[in-house]
């Protein structure tokens, strides 16, 4: 395994390919913050362009940007709002899967709160149709179910 | 972990899933339990639960510049109370404060009302002398209350106050307490102690006050009678968040049943959640066992089961909603803790020992750290305070 990259100094920039074979540059140090380039770089070395077939073009930049917040110290709760306000639901879903693929946990552990937050007030097929998850029930098994627990229904605008 | 690649930008899958629903408040997770036959039993799920738990304690917006408050009562010397702020968790640097006039270190019993906000604290005293007074620490400003009540009190009458809250409207941005108030004679008409106290009640009933900073007065709260809920102890447990202050109280005429008592400052009105009985259809009506906290952003129950000396902890989904109260934690056996004195900023609790000492209790790593600070039974407070160089007035 080639061990330069992980002493190499921050001017270091080591080269992304995009599953749509666009390449972007990233800083060694921020590339080490997600662990799964850093295997990659660990196993290929650091010269050569490191193949992320899951991760495209359209959100890598985002993540490339975040990260580089990230090594000056400047991720703060401004920049962390003003890094989503403009993506929907959607697209913080990419971001979201593809901070998973990458095993860049900073980003993953605000992703996640940031979509919590955005689905607080959703409904339950708003949330379905999110996670891509089939309804089990029957419709008598979940009328049930939520008369049970009507509080947390109550102030939700539920779209049928 | 392998997702295909069409798949890999519209498939979540289960256990990522999770770990999103874990950050979600009581009343959104309740609700979605509702998506998928899986998530029903979610609170049974360990693996869940321990997502749930962590994410609830670090889910906090204080930083390096939030501190603890201790204020360590030793009634056995001169020195009665005193408080020290501690710049670490470990409790190593404690800086000393004075407390501000007429408040004296050689009072007894002075308490802090409620928990520091926006950098301030109110502090009272209770007892013949009682003093009440609005404190921020950081820039030693303070503002002493009054404790006159609104109405007239003929000089004969004593009048004995309850603090329950001290909180800021954010509607009038305002400071404002909350307390309950009553009457007794002094003089001794009859022989009968009984007798006399009697009659001093039917004289002057009790009223429930509220304190404005900015018009600096009490005024009556119009309530019906029967809608009363005090505290039942001496020195009440209040919580405030978001503009709404809470204790737990019962009333003289629902004698069945505690409550989660919720004031809103913004509108006056009182709000009660019907609290379940935590073990075996026990009501802890004395308030012996059972404490309020707030633990990070959620109102917290923590009972203390005597017999196997382990405490049960539940947070409160939605307010006047009593099927909203889901048990979290179940931390212990710890045979030496005794009642809760405090929140830290990481969902630590602080205990006062048997022993008299205090400690702290870790709920991820459900153990207990020892700290060498010694208190009394009952007195002590550990009260979250982050400085704030804005006068009170603002």
């Amino acid at each position: 395994m080639a061990q330069e990259a992980s002493s190499s100094t921050s001017s270091k920039t080591i080269s992304l390919k995009t599953g749509d074979g666009e390449i972007f540059e990233i800083e060694a140090s921020a590339a080490k913050q997600m662990k799964t380039v850093q295997r990659l770089i660990d196993d290929l070395g650091d010269d050569i362009t490191i193949p992320l077939h899951n991760v495209f073009s359209k959100e890598l930049p985002k993540i490339i940007e975040y990260y580089k917040k990230d090594i000056t110290g400047e991720i703060t709760k401004d920049f962390e709002a003003e890094f989503v306000k403009d993506l929907n639901d959607d697209e913080v879903k990419v971001l979201f899967l593809a901070a998973n693929y990458l095993d860049a946990n900073k980003l993953f552990e605000f992703l996640s709160q940031n979509i919590a937050d955005r689905l607080e007030s959703k409904s339950v097929e708003y949330v379905r149709k999110y996670f891509g998850v089939e309804n089990d029930f029957t419709p008598e098994e979940e009328s049930k179910l939520r008369e049970e627990r009507a509080w947390s229904f109550r102030g939700i605008k539920e779209d049928e | 972990m392998a997702l295909s690649n069409e798949k890999v930008s519209k498939c979540i899958t289960d256990d990522l899933a999770l770990s999103i629903m874990s950050k979600l408040p009581l009343k959104a997770l309740n609700r979605f339990k509702c998506v998928r036959k899986s998530w029903v039993p979610l609170f049974e799920n360990p693996y869940f639960m321990n997502m749930y738990r962590k994410s609830l304690i670090s889910n906090n917006s204080y930083d390096n510049d939030t501190r603890l408050l201790l204020k360590q009562t030793l009634l056995n010397s001169e020195k009665h109370s005193s408080l020290y702020l501690f710049s670490s968790e470990n409790f190593d640097n404690k800086v000393k404060l004075d407390w501000p006039p007429p408040i004296e270190e050689d009072d007894r019993g002075i308490n802090i009302l409620g928990s520091g906000i926006n950098g301030v604290l109110c502090l009272y005293v209770n007892g013949i002398n009682s003093k009440l007074v609005v404190w921020n620490p950081a820039i030693q400003e303070f503002k002493v209350i009054s404790p006159n009540p609104a109405v007239f009190v003929p000089p004969y009458v004593r009048v004995a106050s309850q603090h329950h809250g001290f909180g800021y409207d954010c509607v009038r941005n305002d400071y404002k307490v909350v307390r309950y108030v009553e009457f007794f004679t002094s003089l001794c008409y009859f022989l009968d102690a009984r007798i006399n106290m009697s009659a001093s009640k039917v004289l002057l009933d009790p009223i429930w006050e509220i304190y404005s900073l900015k018009s600096n007065s009490w005024k009556k709260l119009d309530l019906d009678r029967k809608k009363i809920y005090q505290s039942p102890v001496g020195v009440v447990e209040q919580v405030y968040l978001n503009g709404v202050c809470h204790w737990l109280g019962k009333s003289e005429t629902d004698i069945d049943n505690l409550y989660l008592v919720s004031f809103d400052l913004g509108n006056e009105v009182f709000l009660l959640t019907s609290i379940p009985s935590i073990m075996d259809n026990i009501i802890d009506f004395g308030l012996v066992n059972t404490h309020l906290l707030l633990l990070n952003e959620s109102i917290a129950l923590i009972y203390k089961d005597a017999e196997t000396t382990t405490f049960h902890i539940s947070i409160l989904g939605e307010i006047g909603v009593k099927e909203s109260w889901a048990k979290l934690f179940i931390v212990g056996p710890f045979p030496c803790l005794g009642d809760p004195i405090g929140v830290g900023k990481n969902g630590d609790i602080f205990f006062a020992k048997e022993d008299e000492e205090l400690a702290r209790c870790d709920l991820t790593t459900n153990t207990v750290q020892e700290l060498g600070i010694k208190s009394m039974f009952f007195c002590s407070q550990i009260v979250i305070y982050k400085k704030n160089l804005l006068s009170i007035e603002e």
